[in-house]
């Protein structure tokens, strides 16, 4: 009987399906805490220096909202998280997570801004993988490479100098740095297209 | 036939996974930059090839021979997928530090290998001893080469960078922030791994001399 090609997909079939369902139980528990533990204990403490003494009205990371990127080109569903600090009813704060493959993968970044005076008020590294000692340094807030970003100017763009920007790369790490800084981009570029619509909501 | 204890024991000396199988070079050498990447990896895989070894050898009289590699990747893949889950939820730091590697254990030669060469056709309690043997000898192998790395490559020693313990054995100076730092290289890992081996054949010729004489 275990030669018979309908007990082999019987047999294949039910292991199979134990172990989808072990992993989905699995994956509805650690869900939760992964994605909790990411917002306290990455993105809450950079928020809360960024946005420090501006006495916001709301709590930014109680109301934030999930933005539909569409689709990569692989067909996946894109979506990035935005969080707006209000003042008087009007948005005047925003941080939004945006990441671009660097070295050794992505790099994921948080870039958060002041929206009246166009300006990046910081930006900090919430993953990569790359090389120790070289481009892994995206990862100290205290590397001119990430210090250089904060107050910029970004009502013209952000750029790096070797494409006549404003951003200087860490030497040795050209590919690190350009993938940081494609990250920091690709967020002044949504929440210049999507601040307006989600303020109103 | 071994005795039970001797199905333990084999993994931590006799057939310790880098050195005697040379089995599993991937992780090895990829993951042991420091002491906690070591036994981290090695608590991981320890985990799924014990889990695994002991669901396949449960199920060897059930599993058709002809599928039985694609019916113990199923299995193993599974418990790879929850090692990843539950070490992103509860030890994030040392999810970060393993990175790709954790889910790359899918494809750890020893754990298939211990599947097809011995859980398949052994029972329960031998699959289980002969898991944890083999899981603890990884780990082992690991933790050494990657504290050695680690101490000759930064002066420190990392234990849990999530509770923060880590020791520093060398002082460096300010702002330094590698002693030698080829050893936290890859090439380094090649080179200590060499070594580890030299030293463990050594003391294996001398005791197999001394036993002739």
């Amino acid at each position: 009987m275990r030669n018979k090609i309908w007990f082999m997909a019987v047999v294949l079939g039910i292991v199979a399906f134990l172990a989808g369902l072990a992993l989905a139980g699995v994956k509805g528990m650690t869900t939760p805490v992964i994605e909790k533990r990411i917002l306290e204990k990455k993105i809450k403490p950079s928020l809360d220096k960024f946005f420090d003494g501006l006495d916001l009205e709301n709590d930014c990371i109680e109301d934030r909202q999930v933005l539909d990127l569409g689709k990569d080109a692989r067909g996946r569903k894109q979506v990035t998280t935005l969080f707006l600090g209000k003042k008087g009813g009007k948005a005047v704060v925003a941080a939004l997570q945006t990441k671009a493959a660097g070295f050794g993968g992505d790099i994921e970044v948080l870039t958060a801004f002041s929206l009246d005076d166009k300006k990046i008020l910081g930006v900090k590294t919430l993953s990569q993988s790359e090389t120790m000692g070289l481009g892994a340094r995206v990862s100290n807030d205290a590397e001119p490479f990430i210090q250089q970003f904060q107050g910029m100017n970004y009502s013209d763009g952000v750029e790096m100098r070797s494409n006549g920007g404003q951003v200087d790369a860490i030497s040795g790490a050209t590919v690190s740095s350009v993938a940081f800084t494609a990250a920091v981009i690709r967020a002044t570029e949504l929440v210049e297209k999507n601040v307006d619509s989600a303020a109103a909501n | 036939m071994k005795t039970l204890t001797q199905e333990f024991t084999k993994g931590l000396w006799e057939q310790i996974p880098p050195f005697r199988l040379v089995l599993g070079l991937c992780p090895t050498l990829a993951v042991t930059k420091s002491l906690e990447g070591g036994w981290g990896m090695g608590l991981a895989t320890t985990f799924v090839l014990v889990c695994s070894n002991l669901f396949i050898s449960a199920l060897r009289n059930v599993i058709p021979p002809k599928v039985r590699i694609a019916t113990f990747i199923v299995i193993i893949a599974t418990f790879v997928v929850i090692t990843e889950l539950v070490m992103k939820a509860y030890t994030p730091m040392l999810s970060e530090t393993l990175g790709v590697f954790i889910p790359l254990i899918v494809v750890n030669c020893i754990i298939l290998g211990r599947a097809e060469a011995f859980a398949s056709k052994n029972g329960i309690g031998r699959s289980l001893l002969d898991g944890f043997g083999i899981g603890f000898g990884f780990t082992l192998a690991l933790a050494v080469l990657g504290a050695l790395r680690e101490l000759l490559g930064t002066g420190k020693l990392t234990m849990f960078a999530q509770a923060n313990l880590d020791l520093t054995i060398i002082p460096l100076g300010e702002g330094r922030e590698f002693l030698f730092k080829f050893m936290v290289d890859p090439p380094g890992a090649f080179v200590c791994l060499g070594a580890m081996l030299l030293l463990m054949n050594l003391i294996s010729e001398r005791s197999a001399r001394s036993k002739a004489a």
